[in-house]
């Protein structure tokens, strides 16, 4: 009896271990697909085209909307097919928590509001409601 | 019977004990020679090609054009070998490329160049600098490009990670140029705080200065004393950023100024020039979307040097320096490999090389017996061993174009050991005679005829060496190669193959009767053939309608469009190029950006397995881009997107076809942002600046570019013209800060300091290096405004300049009085003059454009443009009419002239042209010599027009074009075909000398010669059929294959009836 259970036992054993093993190569393409990571949740911001007193026009984005990489400044644009790219932007001044973009985003271009919650280029997002949405632009 | 040369080579070899020994030995040094010949992709071809750029700051386009361009153009012109000279004239440089003629030595010519270029420096404007005279060459283009990619590390790390790397590869043996595409330099950054400046009261130009006379060292002298010398130095050099930081750049209250009060310092990467990603494609698997900072390390080769070979070496150096020099987290790439594709091409032609052997040993198989076949399985192979020796010490390499000349000739070669080897294996079984005297016989008879013949095919392959331009050097290993494989072909044919069949050929039949000719099937068949028409009038008058309806029929698919002719087809590579241009003016975000959405389209098609796109900075080159300088490709609107394709194996498609499915896409995303893309293919043949390319002159620039913009409308309306573009900049926007003389003259203000300040301020300025130990680049300190505050004309109100005070005579203010900039210039807004492009002393303007989908061909797009070009109506009534070969007498009215490959093409079918017609009359000429006759080799030649027959619907089945290659198999068709011919008519003459009848003779010689004939035609088709797989080769193997068949089968029966007809008379 306690030979049979032992038996049993072991089989099962060895049976999980292969079907582990099954669903672990069968996972392992997979693990690496975007998938994989959850779509990420984020606020989005547009892009505001600005004009100052003296006439002249600027494109405005949240200073927290950019990340940094070396000398490289990006943000997440959020594209109509619901992904984050990653575009890199020429900085300007930056005042207020806002930053002037010099040149690679466009006025009316959404961007992910926050660059820091770990977003991959080319990963889908979804657009979390928030206030920053509807921010007025000062004219 | 006489023995004549050949009978006497074969009776000293054929019982000789070094007839092994010579085969054992050539085939050992050929296979030497084989494995030392240095292998690479394309052709050594030397194109003697020097840029030259004169700069002359400050000045506009049309004034370089008067002062720089052209007095340099007039006198580069003199120089004797001088084929073409180019000039651009862009605003503060001029570039000229001089291109010397193909085969011109290029230390000479650089010399010829170098001391023209000195002898004119005297009739230079002032402000004009020395000119940097850059040679080009087919060894700059890199055989191995490295990526290194990181997901953590950026453009800046990569870089001094790659340059440490590249100061490694340089130890290793044979290495040419090794260089950094993309990434960030090093540089200590001077950003000057505006409001400082003003309230330390120091100027932008003060602080370059004090910098500059800071960072010097020198040795002073020496001090002797006691027998011994001390050197004296004195002064220092900056080291590092700190050094910068503390200069004094003035007094303000009494106390010293800082450059770190005035300033920020970063000691780290410049500011961003350029951006350069990498991403895996759909064919590598990868899942991963996102795309790393990348920068690829170029390396070139040393010129002769084996590509593989070094691409070995470099991979193997890198392989040791992971983990020490390339820190784990950066990923090295092969994006190239030319070593590895060149190594493998030589194989796959080598491969081809052996199964189109082992093919005509199967052929020759069935005629002869195994024994014969054995025959040539070994004569061949040593012919190939001696041609690649001589490819050996002649310093060819082992590239596509020498080794398809073997391929070429592998179906001729076996020919003359056929025919030798068939006619004692007749011989044999005629036993006649004991059989060693039976095989001298044999190759008596034979021998003369075939050694004519050999000669014939090397006349037709020979005057090939003449084809001039471009295509020269493409063309030239050809018929040498063909001709030593020929010759060698021959030795072999009359030394060794007798001493083998001597040997290894037995007659099955082991019957006694005499050899009967009457008996056999190829008599018989002949005989119902032949009969019939040779002695009827009707029947041949039948026969030969029949045959010109044939000929008549294929020559007229020709008008027909049934067949079209190209210059050559696009190979299978494993790369291709996208050259996007934004309009003049884009940001290199904007233009990143584009590139990045191209690239993200690009990386879903199946077959691409990685791409890297360089914005700002040129893609690593290819042959292409040497030749359209697109290593000059560095601005900010321009950008580079290299495609890796997985390799020809695991792919259906060819490289051409997949570059046609993506180009509509591409477009449509560059389209989207007004931007241009191309897409780039690297060319079969010589690269040209485009496909089609439509010169345009005209009196002024104005009416030239009116002119294209028609052209260009016509290019884009027209199917199949594809790529369009024109090289005339967009009308980019320029602030001009004029400097208001007046008013700076009353400041003491000198109109210098203000363009020198305003230069610093925007374009920042390098004032120097620093002198760090252990840097491999030179740091530069640069002086600038941040980025944030010189985006606006606004931010210009913060710049000061220092009055030079009383000292400039002007101004009654004191010195270093702090003047702001906005008082002393007025604001202009003006459109950028545009470039001016000049070809051999005309100003031109170029429209370009490449054909793809319902044209392949540029001739065909051409020639319908022409025609709707012809319709223009110009303002001034004036109508332009296309010319193809030569630019126009003057520049009175608008012209326009064809060119890029149709230059080529002309140049081409042009040399080929006379090159056919000089081999004919060089045949003409052989034959004559032999039969001492003027009208038998004309009856001989009859054959080759009827390779026409074969050649054109053969194309036309494969749906192939007529291409350069199919000129190429056409002419040494014409030799085998009258080769053939020569072997019938020698006969028939030996048999009539017997004294039989005219008839009976033309019918057995028929029988007799038609088993050597197919044999030889035979191994011809078959020796081919690998050849039609590749895609350039394949229309030299349908004019082979096709031609070879139609033609044997016609001059069997043609050949016969007109020497007949011929001869009825004279008997």
């Amino acid at each position: 009896m306690r030979v049979t259970g032992k038996i049993i036992t072991m089989l099962l054993l060895v049976l999980s271990a292969l079907f582990g093993a099954c669903s672990d190569k069968g996972r392992l393409p997979k693990a690496n697909m975007e998938q994989e990571t959850a779509v990420a949740e984020v606020s989005i911001v547009t892009v505001e085209k600005r004009t100052d007193p003296a006439g002249t026009t600027e494109f405005v984005i949240p200073e927290a909307a950019v990340f940094r990489r070396g000398a490289l400044t990006g943000v997440y644009v959020v594209g109509g097919d619901g992904r984050a790219v990653v575009r890199w932007i020429n900085p300007g001044r930056s005042a207020n928590g806002e930053l002037v973009v010099l040149g690679g985003l466009d006025a009316g271009e959404q961007v992910a509001g926050s660059a820091s919650v770990g977003l991959v280029d080319g990963a889908p997002v979804k657009a979390q409601v928030s206030e920053t949405n509807e921010r007025e632009s000062h004219e | 019977m006489n023995e004549g040369i050949a009978g006497r080579i074969a009776k000293q070899f054929i019982n000789s004990k070094i007839t092994p020994l010579l085969m054992l030995a050539a085939m050992l040094v050929g296979i030497i020679a084989t494995l030392m010949t240095p292998r690479e992709e394309e052709p050594q071809i030397v194109v003697p090609m020097v840029d030259i750029y004169i700069p002359y700051p400050g000045a506009v386009p049309s004034e370089v054009e008067d002062r720089v361009a052209k007095p340099f153009e007039r006198s580069l012109t003199e120089i004797p070998g001088v084929d073409y000279v180019y000039s651009t004239a862009m605003p503060d440089f001029a570039m000229v490329t001089v291109r010397f003629k193909v085969g011109e030595e290029t230390e000479s010519s650089m010399v010829k160049l170098w001391a023209t270029l000195l002898k004119n420096m005297d009739k230079m404007p002032p402000g004009v600098q020395m000119p940097l005279m850059k040679k080009v060459a087919i060894d700059d283009v890199p055989v191995l490009n490295l990526t290194f990619w990181s997901k953590e590390r950026d453009p800046f790390q990569l870089r001094n990670t790659a340059r440490d790397v590249a100061d490694e590869l340089k130890k290793v043996q044979n290495i040419g140029d090794v260089e950094i595409k993309g990434g960030l330099h090093r540089q200590v950054r001077v950003q000057l705080r505006k409001e400082k400046l003003q309230e330390y009261n120091v100027s932008a130009l003060q602080i370059a200065r004090q910098i500059q006379m800071a960072n010097s060292q020198m040795t002073s002298g020496n001090f002797s004393r006691e027998n011994s010398e001390i050197i004296v130095k004195s002064g220092s050099f900056l080291e590092n950023a700190d050094d910068v930081s503390n200069i004094v750049v003035g007094v303000y209250g009494g106390l010293p100024v800082y450059v770190r009060d005035v300033a920020t310092i970063v000691d780290g990467p410049e500011e961003v020039r350029n951006y350069s990603f990498f991403g895996w494609g759909a064919a590598s698997h990868a899942k991963d979307r996102g795309e790393y900072p990348a920068v690829t390390l170029t390396v070139a080769k040393r010129k002769g040097a084996d590509a593989s070979v070094l691409a070995e070496k470099v991979i193997d150096q890198v392989d040791h320096l992971k983990g020490s020099l390339i820190p784990a987290d950066i990923t090295v790439t092969e994006t190239r490999n030319y070593g590895e594709t060149a190594t493998e091409k030589v194989f796959t032609l080598l491969e081809h090389l052996f199964i189109a052997i082992v093919a005509v040993t199967i052929v020759v198989g069935f005629f002869l017996g195994w024994r014969g076949a054995l025959v040539n399985f070994v004569s061949v192979p040593i012919t190939f061993a001696l041609t690649l020796l001589v490819y050996y010490l002649f310093n060819y390499s082992l590239n596509r174009v020498t080794l398809f000349a073997l391929i070429f000739v592998t179906g001729i070669v076996v020919d003359d050991s056929i025919i030798i080897a068939e006619n004692i294996h007749r011989h044999f079984s005629m036993k006649r005679q004991p059989r060693l005297q039976a095989a001298i016989t044999a190759v008596s008879e034979v021998g003369n005829p075939t050694i004519l013949a050999t000669f014939t095919v090397i006349a037709a392959v020979l005057p090939m060496v003449f084809v001039s331009g471009l295509m020269g050097p493409y063309m030239s290993p050809m018929p040498i190669g063909a001709s030593l494989a020929m010759i060698f072909s021959l030795l072999i044919a009359l030394i060794v193959t007798p001493w083998l069949s001597y040997r290894l050929l037995k007659v099955e039949h082991g019957g006694h009767d005499e050899y009967d000719i009457t008996k056999t099937g190829y008599y018989r068949l002949f005989r119902k053939v032949l009969s019939p028409l040779l002695d009827n009038a009707f029947m041949r008058f039948v026969a030969f309608a029949v045959v010109g309806l044939m000929l008549a029929g294929a020559i007229i698919m020709v008008p027909m469009k049934a067949v079209q002719m190209k210059m050559l087809p696009f190979d299978n590579k494993n790369e291709f190029q996208v050259i996007l241009d934004m309009p003049e003016g884009s940001s290199l975000e904007e233009t990143s950006r584009v590139a990045k959405e191209i690239s993200g389209y690009l990386r879903t098609v199946p077959e691409v397995s990685s791409y890297q796109y360089y914005a700002g900075t040129s893609a690593p080159i290819n042959f292409n881009g040497l030749v359209r300088h697109y290593y000059l490709r560095q601005a900010p609107h321009m950008a580079d997107i290299q495609v890796n394709l997985v390799p020809k194996g695991e792919r259906k498609a060819q490289s051409h076809d997949i570059a046609k499915k993506v180009r509509a896409e591409v477009q449509k995303i560059a389209m989207k942002y007004d931007g241009n893309a191309k897409i780039v293919e690297i060319p079969p043949g010589p690269p040209v600046l485009s496909t089609i390319v439509a010169e345009i002159y005209g009196p002024s620039q104005e009416q030239q570019i009116a002119l294209a913009k028609e052209v260009q409308k016509i290019f884009r309306e027209t199917p199949g013209v594809v790529d369009v573009d024109w090289l005339v900049e967009d009308d980019q926007k320029v602030v001009d800060l004029v400097v208001q003389k007046e008013r700076a003259a009353m400041r003491g203000v000198s109109a210098e300091q203000i363009a020198q300040t305003l230069r610093m301020s925007l374009g920042g300025m390098d004032v120097g290096v620093l002198h760090a130990g252990n840097e491999n680049d030179p740091v530069t300190i640069q002086l600038r405004l941040p980025q944030a505050q010189r985006s606006t004309l606004k931010d210009l109100d913060g710049i000061f300049v220092q009055s030079q005070g009383m000292g400039s005579l002007t101004t009654r203010l004191r010195a270093g009085e702090m003047v702001p900039l906005s008082e002393l210039v007025k604001i202009e807004e003006k459109i950028q003059p545009k470039s001016i492009y000049r070809k051999d002393l005309r100003r031109v303007v170029y429209v370009t454009a490449d054909v793809a989908g319902v044209t392949e061909s540029p001739v065909y797009a051409m020639l319908e443009m022409d025609k709707k070009i012809k319709q223009l109506k110009l303002p001034g009534g004036y109508s332009v009419d296309p010319l193809y070969t030569a630019p126009p007498a003057n520049e009175q009215k608008p012209a326009m002239k064809w060119d890029g490959e149709w230059q080529i093409t002309f140049e081409v079918f042009r040399d080929l042209g006379t090159a056919f017609a000089v081999v004919l009359v060089i045949i003409y000429l052989l034959i004559v010599g032999w039969f001492q006759s003027f009208r038998t080799p004309l009856i001989m030649m009859i054959s080759i027009p009827l390779s026409l027959v074969g050649i054109i619907p053969g194309h036309f089945i494969h749906g192939a074009f007529f291409t350069a290659t199919s000129m190429i198999g056409m002419i040494a068709l014409a030799g085998i075909m009258v080769r053939n011919s020569v072997l019938l008519i020698d006969f028939i003459q030996i048999r009539r000398d017997e004294g039989i009848e005219l008839k009976q003779a033309i019918i057995e010689s028929a029988a007799v010669r038609t088993r050597p004939i197919i044999l030889t035609s035979g191994a011809v088709v078959i020796g081919s059929v690998i050849m039609l797989f590749d895609p350039i080769f394949q229309g030299l193997a349908i004019s082979m294959i096709w031609g070879g068949v139609l033609s044997t089968v016609l001059t069997l029966v043609v050949v016969p009836l007109v020497y007949y007809i011929a001869e009825k008379k004279t008997t």
